[in-house]
């Protein structure tokens, strides 16, 4: 059974132009001890479906959501005390600023062992043993007194790893990252990267994982989810994403990324995808991402298409999914 | 490629701390700590590095937004650190820079029009009544709309407002740009629209550029020749192919090493790179990346080593260099 279920996940923003809809009927799934991939541009919805899962989503937002169903639970129906007992305990949050997602005014201890005394009725000497086990497990050397310091007197890296000792003390189930590499130098994203892997492998908790870098994608991921404009495009393993995407978009976004060591054959121009990404007050009709989409035929302006299954557990939200090279030839 | 356009030598920038009451200053962040550097004429010079390397100081100094505490920085052949009047008002019309971050380097109370003709006005490049119709050509060169002329900064997006920055740095008709990050703040879709037009203007007009980043792909992408920066000091420089196939120098094998492929079946093998960048107030003795290189011998800890050719074009900054190439060669096959 999945660890966590997402069904028909849909969130409207009140603003001054009026009622906005940032997500349209999300569905996603994690298994159990998978890491799986959330990926898209600014704006499109990766991580406000990530906060939906705690109910975090600021207050301006209106969630609707026919389940979310975690570990056995069905979310949608829980108080907001009883959500508070799951944040930090089964399912926590690692951020993409470590500065501003720490207490500038706790010292990284404090902060660690808080979890613990909240939900595990730990006493602070009890707890303040296990942080200082969970900070070293993390990579960060004198852990003993690295728990006295505040936020401010760890470097970037460190501050990352304080914050994933702190989402894992309570052993939780369910980890969501939301780009907790972006602000990182590649050298320590690197690191971070192994961090999270090794820790998956020893606790057994899923990742879902919301980023922007497709090579962290590529890198650690099982399943990935390909987000645009509010809705998922394009859904499969990372192997099969990335060695046959079938939406315009994947294609798109594969082509435009500029290689470390380009593959033979990779040609010297990139290609980009043309035009932005529409905004949210503004939705195209049809397919959202016809007016960029350089395989769209007249169906895609006036028909939203359905999810076109193009293999096992691998499926498109597009009219000619699969039939792609085709359409590639014909041109 | 045959005459350098920019040229620093050996240049650096440092950084008093003060403190105490009376301001006192008790010591110096060596932000850039002895570097000579040369663009060519129509080249693109990569400059990578982690973040507080100095590249992006390195930049600034580059087109006089910073001077340097020591050392020289000389364009077309003429030493720009002491010019002043006609001349200094030439060389800033020359050199132009490209900011990282779209939304900040942008005067939120401008039009586009008045921010891109600016600089025509106040170098005098076109008469008064023409200004109008050449930010209206820049406008269209860089992809955005003639009528664009009257919108804020606010009503364009990322993408577009970086077409804008690239508009203005244009206007004056530079032969040489600074780009400092110029796609960091960008979606991944639209970082390949800025960087072809970044290539397609480079050949139309023949600009040279100093490309500061911190994305290795990107700036293998853009490059002809790429610069790699440790804790203030330059530790390769090579043509862009050699740098990437056969990096010498143990950080810059490092630093590829850690870079993800978008590509699930090439693995990431990060090459250990223990501790941290140390404080660039006090950098290590001999080698900077001696306490963190796994190749260090007791000669890197006491001595600096001196920039050498290992190859046509190929610098580097480390005493064991050269023995590393044929290892790293058999290692990759």
């Amino acid at each position: 059974m999945a660890l966590l279920e997402i069904e028909d996940l849909t969130i409207d923003f009140r603003s001054l132009d009026g009622t906005v809809r940032a997500l349209y009927g999300v569905n996603l799934s994690v298994e159990p001890g998978e890491v799986r991939g959330l990926v898209g541009e600014s704006g499109c919805g990766k991580s406000q479906t990530c906060l939906a899962i705690p109910r975090l989503v600021h207050p301006s937002g209106t969630v609707r959501a026919k389940s979310i169903r975690f570990d056995g639970d069905e979310l949608t129906s829980w108080s907001e005390r009883r959500m508070r007992s799951l944040r930090g305990n089964k399912i926590s949050m690692i951020f993409q600023e470590p500065m501003t997602s720490l207490n500038p005014c706790l010292t990284v201890g404090e902060q660690l062992s808080e979890p613990l005394v909240l939900h595990r009725n730990a006493t602070w000497g009890e707890a303040r043993e296990r942080a200082v086990e969970m900070l070293s497990r993390v990579g960060i050397s004198d852990a003993a007194q690295r728990y006295h310091e505040y936020p401010h007197q760890l470097s970037g890296g460190m501050r990352q790893r304080a914050m994933i000792a702190m989402a894992l003390i309570c052993e939780p189930r369910l980890l969501l990252a939301d780009e907790p590499t972006t602000a990182l130098d590649v050298t320590v994203q690197a690191q971070i990267l192994e961090l999270m892997k090794r820790l998956r492998d020893e606790t057994g908790a899923a990742i879902l994982l919301v980023t922007h870098n497709l090579g962290v994608v590529a890198q650690i991921c099982d399943r990935v989810s390909v987000m645009y404009a509010g809705r998922i495009a394009e859904e499969g393993t990372a192997r099969e994403i990335f060695a046959q995407p079938d939406h315009p978009y994947t294609r798109g976004l594969m082509h435009s990324v500029p290689r470390l060591r380009p593959p033979e054959g990779t040609p010297e121009k990139l290609e980009p995808i043309p035009g932005s990404v529409p905004s949210i007050s503004a939705m195209p009709s049809g397919c959202p991402f016809h007016p960029r989409c350089k395989y769209a035929e007249d169906i895609c302006a006036s028909v939203l298409p359905d999810f076109v299954e193009t293999g096992p557990g691998h499926r498109a939200l597009c009219h000619f999914a699969g039939q792609l090279d085709e359409k590639e030839a014909r041109v | 490629m045959s005459e350098a356009i920019l040229e620093l030598r050996d240049v650096r920038k440092w950084f008093p701390i003060t403190a105490g009451l009376m301001q006192m200053t008790v010591g110096h962040v060596r932000a850039v700590d002895g570097v000579s550097l040369s663009v060519m004429r129509g080249e693109t010079l990569g400059l990578v590095g982690e973040s507080g390397c100095g590249k992006s100081t390195l930049g600034r100094m580059a087109v006089k937004l910073l001077e340097p505490t020591r050392g020289s920085v000389h364009y077309a052949g003429k030493d720009i650190c002491h010019v002043r009047g006609k001349a200094l008002a030439e060389f800033r019309r020359c050199a132009q820079i490209i900011f990282q971050d779209p939304y900040s380097s942008l005067n939120p109370r401008m039009t586009a029009g008045a921010i891109i003709g600016e600089g025509l006005r106040i170098h005098r490049l076109v008469p008064r009544n023409e200004v109008r119709d050449r930010v209206s050509d820049l406008l269209e060169r860089v992809g955005l709309d003639r009528s664009d002329f009257v919108r804020y900064p606010h009503e364009f997006s990322g993408g577009q407002r970086q077409r804008l920055g690239i508009a203005r740095a244009l206007a004056v008709e530079p032969d040489f740009i600074v780009c400092d990050e110029p796609v960091s703040a960008l979606d991944v879709s639209i970082q390949a629209q800025i960087v072809e037009l970044l290539k397609a203007l480079q050949s139309d007009l023949g600009l040279s550029y100093l490309f500061v980043a911190h994305d290795l792909a990107v700036v293998r992408h853009i490059s002809d020749r790429v610069a790699v920066m440790y804790l203030g000091q330059l530790c390769e420089l090579a043509p862009r192919n050699i740098i990437y196939d056969f990096p010498a120098h143990p950080y810059t094998q490092a630093l590829l090493s850690a870079v993800p492929e978008p590509d699930p079946t090439i693995p990431l093998r990060p090459r250990p790179l223990p501790g941290e960048v140390p404080s660039a107030a006090r950098p290590p003795s001999g080698c900077r990346f001696h306490p963190r290189c796994p190749l260090a011998e007791p000669i890197c800890r006491t001595e600096n080593p001196e920039w050498r050719e290992l190859g046509p074009g190929h610098f580097v900054a480390c005493h064991l260099a050269s023995e590393q190439i044929p290892t790293q060669a058999s290692t990759e096959q």
